[in-house]
């Protein structure tokens, strides 16, 4: 009777197979980081890059804002309302 | 036999499936829990020479609806450097360089062309924060000895808003770039990202600090800061006091506005001031936040806390009357009221309405000393505990003498100096029910997991009733409509409140270096809330030796209505006609 070395399961073997295995699964995890390390160095880039965009427009909307509370809206031919009038609050069941 | 070799099979596989694992956990904590830092790593040997790329928190505003704005956070773009070694060309290094970014260069010409003919140095830094577009345009042109990194750096969007109290970070005594000064300093722990070591033995770091590993102490503590300034408070606080400032010369003008009922404030502001985005050319001094380090004597506004303090221990009621000479002798000294008039029978309203020394220097000597130094040892003995660092205690010294005149110069402001900050806390107390809150900038902290952890600021306690605290409150509503009126004369745009508003002004002399008082050189103040029986917003305000002008009514009163204006509209503070006391038809002299 010939012997099968395929069909002998021998902890050796399985021994074998399991590191060849932890291997292939090991240079696939290792080249799986280098891709993601690679996209991560792109998207921290472009997170900075976007970050340092949002300051510059938060530098020019609080400019904005100085500009907007230094205008002498008088001298710009603006006038203060001549009366004030208030109108009372209306009752909650009003506005059902 | 046959037993034995399948068990040290089993056991070289258990070594094998071990080693796995480990591997397995350690790609997991690079992948994963460590990932970020790793692409910073990367990304720093990517672009940067030896140093790495600087990191920090950032430091938020938020407005009114809770969206958050930068008020420090970290710019991007490019450094450029020579390598003398290698450079051929210095005239035409520096052109180019010139071309694309002139105003980023530090070094002029001649030193340009004198460092990059020093052939001995292989490193010199000589343009710093390019644009993104400048720095790869000067990276293209590929320059022999001229190397374009890539740099990040601290910027403050708002440039001079709360630039004292937000903060700036610099490289101090040390080597690393730090917080030095306001937010930045006294959260730097938060705010500053641990330097990485680049070299680690491998098997080192996954068999040690294996809890590290697991639970990151710096993940639990890195974030960044949400404030409680409102940027459009801020910027109109800051625009005003500039306006007061320059229009009365004075040394110094500074600003508070704060929730009395939590103690968050909304605006902080001080001038002169800086801009920290460009500190080469920044005064030291001026990195100094005299709301919180700076103490001084507040004169007038200290009398509604002399006659809280009064009404609390029982000795006065606002009914309680006393015979105003207009001047006392105490001790051999001369007290007088502001305008050396007497006004006879008086009762404890008129008191604040027309602020008046001889009447506090009257409920200072019914309270008597010993009741009097524990009502102010509870204002003024301790700091506010900001979070803001090197605040001051007051000079309270004059709490531990006998002298009356002492404790009767107090209780009118003289003789007693406090930072603004502890001003504002211990009268916001009045508009708080008699309950001192610990002013605060920092609401919560945003760590880097994403989560939110929001800071809790107890009460510094109850220091006087409630009952005593709307009893003054009445008393400082009649104040404000004469003040108004006063500066409606002078400004006729100027807008009345639609709320009633609690209001006192303080006109102070001001102390000699040497000892004694200018009688001609004064410090204003002017604190208020409103609206008066529903506080939103305690406001202080004050400016240091303004010229051509004694009283604090004509200095800030204009400034406070704008800013209570401005606070209504803003906040859309519905009006309160029926509390609201009408103007005058004229203000009593």
């Amino acid at each position: 009777m010939l012997h099968n070395p395929f069909h002998a399961f021998t902890p050796v073997s399985a021994a074998a197979t399991f590191a060849g295995a932890l291997f292939v699964s090991y240079v696939a995890l290792i080249a799986f980081v280098m891709s993601l390390a690679t996209l991560s160095v792109g998207f921290t880039q472009s997170e900075r890059s976007d970050e340092a965009t949002v300051a510059t427009l938060e530098a020019q909307y609080l400019s904005d804002l100085a500009m907007i509370t230094n205008t002498n809206y008088v001298a710009l031919g603006y006038a203060k309302p001549a009366t004030t009038v208030f109108v009372p609050a209306a009752a909650a069941t009003a506005l059902r | 036999m046959r037993g034995a070799f399948r068990n040290r099979i089993r056991l070289v596989l258990g070594a094998v499936v071990f080693a796995a694992f480990l591997i397995l956990v350690r790609l997991y904590f690079v992948q994963i829990v460590d990932g970020a830092n790793y692409a910073a790593r990367a990304d720093h040997q990517f672009a940067a020479g030896s140093s790495g790329l600087f990191d920090r928190g950032s430091i938020y505003f938020t407005t009114k609806d809770g969206t958050l704005i930068s008020a420090a956070t970290l710019s991007t773009g490019f450094l450029v450097a020579l390598n003398p070694q290698t450079m051929t060309n210095p005239e035409a290094a520096y052109a180019a360089i010139d071309a694309v970014a002139s105003s980023s260069l530090s070094v002029s010409h001649d030193a340009f062309v004198s460092a990059a003919s020093d052939k001995s140095r292989v490193y010199v830094e000589v343009a710093h924060h390019l644009s993104d577009a400048a720095g790869q345009a000067l990276a293209a042109e590929n320059i022999p000895g001229v190397e374009v990194l890539r740099e990040r750096w601290r910027t403050y969007p708002g440039g001079d808003l709360a630039a004292q109290s937000i903060g700036i970070v610099s490289y101090g005594s040390g080597d690393t770039l730090s917080g030095q000064t306001g937010l930045e300093a006294e959260y730097d722990s938060v705010l500053s990202r641990a330097g990485d070591t680049l070299y680690k033995n491998f098997f080192a770091e996954l068999f040690s600090n294996v809890g590290q590993l697991l639970v990151s102490a710096r993940a639990a503590h890195e974030g960044d800061l949400v404030t409680t300034i409102e940027p459009e408070v801020e910027t109109r606080l800051t625009e005003d006091l500039t306006k007061v400032n320059a229009q009365y010369s004075s040394i110094g003008s500074g600003g508070i506005i704060m929730d009395p009922a939590t103690g968050a404030i909304v605006a902080l502001a001080s001038f002169p001031t800086f801009d920290p985005n460009n500190l080469s050319q920044v005064n030291p001094s001026l990195l100094r936040n005299p709301l919180v380090e700076n103490v001084y004597e507040f004169g007038s506004i200290m009398k509604p806390l002399t006659m809280a303090s009064g009404l609390d221990a029982g000795v006065i009621t606002p009914n309680t009357t006393y015979d105003d000479t207009g001047c006392i002798t105490v001790d051999r000294a001369k007290i007088c009221n502001y305008d050396f008039r007497a006004r006879g029978i008086t009762d404890m309203t008129l008191v604040i309405e027309h602020s008046l020394n001889v009447g506090a220097s009257w409920i200072a000597t019914q309270l008597g000393q010993s009741a009097f130094k524990k009502y102010f040892e509870s204002y003024f003995g301790t700091t506010t505990g900001i979070d803001l660092p090197n605040e001051q205690r007051g000079l309270t010294g004059n709490l531990n003498t006998t002298e009356q005149v002492n404790f009767d110069n107090m209780s009118f402001g003289q003789g007693i100096a406090v930072t603004p900050v502890a001003m504002l806390r211990a009268l916001a107390a009045i508009a708080n029910g008699g309950v001192m809150e610990t002013p605060h900038l920092v609401s919560g902290i945003t760590l880097n997991s994403g989560i939110t952890k929001q800071l809790s600021w107890p009460a510094a306690g109850p220091v006087f009733s409630a009952n005593t605290a709307s009893e003054v409150t009445r008393m400082l509503v009649t104040v404000y409509p004469n003040d108004a009126k006063l500066a409606m004369n002078s400004d006729p745009s100027l807008i009345y409140a639609s709320v009633p508003v609690a209001a006192k002004t303080g006109t102070a002399q001001a102390e000699k270096p040497g000892g004694g008082y200018y009688t001609n050189v004064y410090f204003h103040s002017f604190f208020g809330f409103f609206p008066a029986y529903a506080p939103r917003f305690a406001i202080l305000l004050y400016t240091d030796h303004p010229q051509g002008v004694t009283y604090a009514s004509e200095t800030l009163t204009p400034t406070f209505m704008d800013l209570v204006s401005f606070l209504m509209n803003y906040y859309d503070i519905p009006p309160d006609l029926q509390d609201v006391l009408p103007l005058p038809a004229h203000v009593p002299s």
